[in-house]
């Protein structure tokens, strides 16, 4: 008996991992091969919509004056222009900086300053959604540089009334700090060139990630704003947005760089805290996603497989200790092995969740060379990235039993100035 | 001591196709970040603006005759206040006119920019052309990668325009000109007539009496739009949009599939077809004094009259009927 | 002519017809090569194992197994045994072990936990052991699994690596050489894991045998394929780099 619900298991993991395998390898496919599906940075227009951005901040103080006059240095009519950096009960200069830009610039810069209350991304994207004199509204992370035309490529997608929410590209910057960093910006390229860019091919559900994006705000408060409860306030933004007809359209040549974690201990918590919110929108939103009327079969199961990347881990990790009694027992089946030897390649990243031959792709085509020769390292990774993951789901429910609002934690910082 | 030479072996032989990534990590040579273009801002006008200030010195520097160009070794420039090119001819030379440069029908040549106007007979080859003035070209010319006019473009017909064609003011397209990007304060065509595309059987079809004024209106398929209609929205289709005669749309228009915009119809904001763009007779894009886009990723088709406020984008060819 | 590079946001790297149909010719071809070569393969390696285990001092002997339509010659050794006191030890050291790694953070995260998850399975392999008496695979059927497990991998290795290979524009001598190196590599590979594992484990015992396939057996093999993947991916990088000259004045 136990020898057959274990197999039974096992056969379970295998499963899940051809599916993804060949998810992944149809991605692929449809990023190298078909025509790529037009985004609307082409529309050429005199007369831009009002929009806002905004730019939530916890101290940092380091960063701020960076993104500021990035935004202020873009090519978007200034008069069309609103920028809302939130200053999230910071402990540095961070405030005094804000004050200062809208001194300056008092028609374009608005600081809102949080002084109590919930702190975190959601909760300040749910003020500004009060406070936005625009319907569309664009967020930055502190540390990120936009560049002059990124406003307005990001902006034109809502010229599709369609679309509630835009994303574009992360780049790391500091892709090429160390070894972590060098795995990382792996599988961002992965992640983005290739699987973000064919989900948006396919029209099924590309993701709208909580930076370098943006949503419409009558949209979003429709469906009731943003979810304090998660750390993942963009997952479970796309699924809703979905859920309710609504689109999410990814924007390949909007470019911009971002930081990735430069140390061990930052990535753990970095990814612990996807996980974690993640599995919270998994949880939320999964029924949600299967019986909405305004989605296809295939958006469908694109959507349960994209909320549900982050229960897979402990998942494959329970699998292979099934595996292991299995084996203990004399009785591991050889078809579970052989196609987890193959499968596996499915999982050997967790961050942006791109297979090794989907970031080769995407290495290709953004021109790379040697470092394609990273691509086996990204397996050392394996179980150190599924521990975190497991560690999200399990603390995900804890949230849920307790009924408890996680507390927001941001990734450290590695940069010390704007320069 | 086999024993371990055995599992040394056995490592050694795993580790064998990892060791160039060893070396890439010991010693990184391709470790730099991405570059994006922080600088980039788009500009239909990129390639003419870039061009014009790199010849800005040659232009001011008052030299005539043949000089060099670009610090190229392999290129020339001819400089001249009037350069003409006999019909027929050819040139491997740019030609920069200070005033005027006149192209005779069949020439030949590179690359042309006169200061006042650049006038081409029937069949001139070039591989850009560029005007702080007037741009003309006969019949049957062809551009094989830009021409730009600071104040007006008239295209005859039959016409290649390479990528793009671009103007600061008027754009004016003859019959049978091919392009993939066309440019102006208004793109006017002065051609034929060609048959639009069939409306679809069974797309859902809306008539002002059945568009709520605001919010925007979203059709899950096909979708035809009757004529007369006004809508004050914005509209897409996840199929293709049919929009029939003296409709107005004040809104943007999109579709997944194909934007046919019949006689006299006009979209005020943006048109995107994904897979194709028909503007019928008379038809219009976007509203004078403000640009906007007519956008394909398929083919493109205008019809007489057909006019857009702005660009047209047609990434596989598009052409006037 | 267009001679812009496309911004890497539109470029494509679509394979022709004249590289996806070869490329599915060549994946059938080394199939069926593997195949009808299995049996010859799979004596050889046996055979050639045989003679290092030998030459190790470790006394073996072949044995013959069915397998699909195979007639497999596994080796047949012996393992000393543990008893209590040992498999006790085994779990107590794997406890400390975990956590003298884990407090003190000897090694960097991802090794970390790789250590960790080793000791793991060695410590509950002994408890199993403690508990049950034995495990459920003695030294001849752990040997007939890893040759199954073997022959199984080459099996499907061509057609997993050509599917793979199909998506990339590798030119027809690339796809057929980086296909033939995966097969070939992983018989070397497996080969010498073999042997490497019946000397240990005619050392050890079966204390290892869980870890030992479980941890460095044919579950890692997709890391090495992946490597032999990705210097053949750079290969083709260098040659796609070479594109037309952009207009000059961009």
């Amino acid at each position: 008996m136990v020898v057959v619900v274990l197999q039974a298991y096992a056969a379970f993991v295998v499963l899940v991992m051809v599916v993804y395998a060949v998810r992944h390898w149809y991605f692929t496919m449809n990023r190298l091969w078909a025509p790529q599906r037009p985004y609307y940075q082409d529309l050429y227009d005199t007369e831009l919509p009002y929009i806002t951005v905004v730019v939530p901040m916890h101290n940092e103080a380091a960063v701020a004056t960076g993104v500021i006059d990035a935004l202020l240095n873009s090519t978007y009519p200034m008069d069309r222009l609103e920028i809302l950096p939130f200053d999230d009960q910071s402990h540095d200069d961070t405030s005094t900086i804000l004050h200062d830009y809208f001194e300056r610039y008092p028609l374009i810069v608005k600081p809102v300053y949080m002084l109590g209350g919930l702190r975190g991304k959601p909760n300040a994207l749910n003020v500004a959604l009060h406070l936005a004199t625009h319907d569309i509204i664009l967020v930055f992370d502190a540390d990120y540089t936009p560049g002059k035309d990124i406003l307005r490529a990001l902006t034109m997608a809502f010229s599709d009334p369609e679309v509630g929410a835009v994303m574009g590209r992360v780049i790391p910057l500091n892709g090429g700090k160390n070894f972590l960093t060098r795995l990382l910006s792996l599988e961002r390229s992965g992640g983005y060139q290739v699987d973000q860019q064919a989900r948006y091919n396919l029209d099924l559900i590309p993701q709208y990630g909580g930076t370098v994006g943006g949503f419409r705000r009558s949209m979003v408060t429709d469906i009731g704003g943003f979810d304090l409860s998660t750390l993942a306030e963009d997952t479970d933004l796309t699924a809703r947005l979905f859920i309710e007809g609504r689109k999410v359209v990814y924007s390949n040549g909007s470019e911009c760089y971002e930081e990735v974690p430069e140390s061990w201990p930052a990535r753990f918590r970095q990814l612990r805290r996807w996980s974690r919110g993640h599995n919270r929108a998994f949880f939320r939103n999964v029924i949600g996603i299967v019986r909405s009327t305004h989605l296809s079969f295939f958006q469908k199961l694109d959507g349960v497989l994209l909320l549900a990347v982050y229960v897979i881990p402990p998942l494959l990790l329970i699998g292979f200790v099934a595996n292991a009694v299995l084996f203990f027992m004399g009785a591991l089946p050889l078809w579970s092995v052989v196609a987890v030897v193959f499968f596996v390649v499915a999982f050997n990243s967790f961050g942006n969740f791109a297979p090794v031959y989907e970031i080769g792709a995407a290495e290709l085509i953004d021109g790379a060379g040697r470092r394609l020769l990273l691509l086996p390292y990204l397996y050392y990774l394996f179980l150190f990235n599924s521990w975190a993951v497991t560690h999200g789901l399990i603390d995900t429910f804890g949230d849920l039993l307790k009924q408890r609002s996680p507390h927001w934690d941001k990734t450290a910082r590695s940069r010390v100035s704007n320069s | 001591m086999l024993a371990i030479l055995s599992v040394a072996a056995f490592i050694a032989v795993f580790a064998l196709p990892l060791v160039p990534g060893l070396f890439e990590l010991a010693r990184p040579r391709d470790n730099s970040g991405l570059p994006i273009q922080l600088g980039y801002s788009r500009d239909p006008r990129f390639f003419s603006q870039s061009f014009r200030a790199k010849i800005a010195p040659l232009r001011e520097s008052g030299s005539f005759g043949r000089v060099p160009f670009l610090d190229r070794h392999d290129e020339r420039a001819s400089l001249g206040t009037l350069l003409t090119l006999a019909p027929k001819s050819h040139t491997s030379h740019v030609q920069i006119a200070r005033e005027q440069l006149i192209c005779g029908a069949g020439a030949t040549m590179t690359d042309g920019y006169g200061a006042k106007s650049v006038l081409c007979g029937d069949a001139v080859e070039a591989r850009t052309l560029c005007s702080d003035g007037t741009l003309v070209l006969g019949n049957g010319c062809s551009v094989e990668r830009w021409v730009d006019a600071e104040s007006s473009l008239d295209v005859g017909n039959g016409c290649s325009l390479g990528m793009s064609a671009s103007s600061g003011g008027v754009v004016t397209l003859g019959s049978g000109v091919r392009f993939e990007r066309v440019f102006g304060e208004r793109v006017t065509v002065r051609g034929g007539v060609a048959p639009s595309p069939q409306r679809v059987k069974d797309a859902i079809t809306l008539r002002e009496s059945d568009i709520t004024k605001s919010p925007n209106v979203i059709v899950r398929g096909d979708a035809v739009v009757l004529e007369g209609t006004v809508l004050d929205a914005s509209i897409k289709a996840q199929g293709s949009l049919f929009i029939e005669r003296g409709v107005r749309i004040m809104g943007n228009a999109v579709a997944r599939g194909t934007l046919v915009l019949l006689d006299e119809s006009i979209i005020e904001g943006h048109a995107f077809g994904e897979r194709g763009l028909f503007l019928g007779t008379n038809s219009r894009i976007g509203v004078p004094g403000q640009g906007k886009t007519a956008y394909t990723a398929g083919r493109a088709v205008l019809c007489d009259g057909a006019t857009v406020h702005g660009w047209i984008v047609s990434e596989q060819g598009g052409w006037s009927a | 002519m267009r001679s812009i590079r496309p911004h890497r946001c539109y470029r494509r790297l679509a394979a022709p017809l004249s590289h996806v149909v070869p490329c599915i010719l060549i994946t059938l071809a080394v199939e069926i090569l593997v195949i009808l070569t299995a049996q010859p393969l799979e004596h050889l390696v046996s055979s050639v194992d045989a003679s290092i285990v030998t030459a190790a001092h470790v006394p073996v002997s072949l044995g013959s197994e069915q397998f699909l339509w195979l007639n497999l010659a596994p080796l047949e050794f012996t393992m000393p045994s543990h008893d209590y006191i040992e498999l006790a030890a085994y779990i107590l050291v794997g406890a400390v072990a975990i956590a003298v790694v884990s407090i003190f953070r000897l090694f960097p995260p991802p090794l970390r936990f790789f250590v960790n998850f080793n000791f793991l399975i060695v410590a509950g392999e002994a408890s199993y052991l403690l508990l049950a008496g034995h495990l459920g695979y003695a030294s001849n059927t752990f040997s007939t699994l890893m040759l199954q497990t073997m022959t199984a991998i080459w099996l499907v290795l061509p057609l997993f690596v050509g599917t793979v290979t199909i998506l990339f524009p590798f030119a027809i001598l690339m796809s057929l050489t980086l296909i033939l190196t995966s097969v070939v590599f992983d018989i070397v590979l497996a080969a010498s894991r073999y042997a490497a594992f019946i000397i240990i484990l005619s050392h050890s015992g079966p204390i290892m045998m869980a870890d030992l396939y479980l941890s460095f057996g044919p579950l890692l093999d997709v890391i090495p394929l992946t490597g032999i993947f990705a210097v053949f991916l750079g290969l083709l990088a260098r040659r796609l780099r070479h594109e037309p000259e952009a207009w000059e004045w961009l």
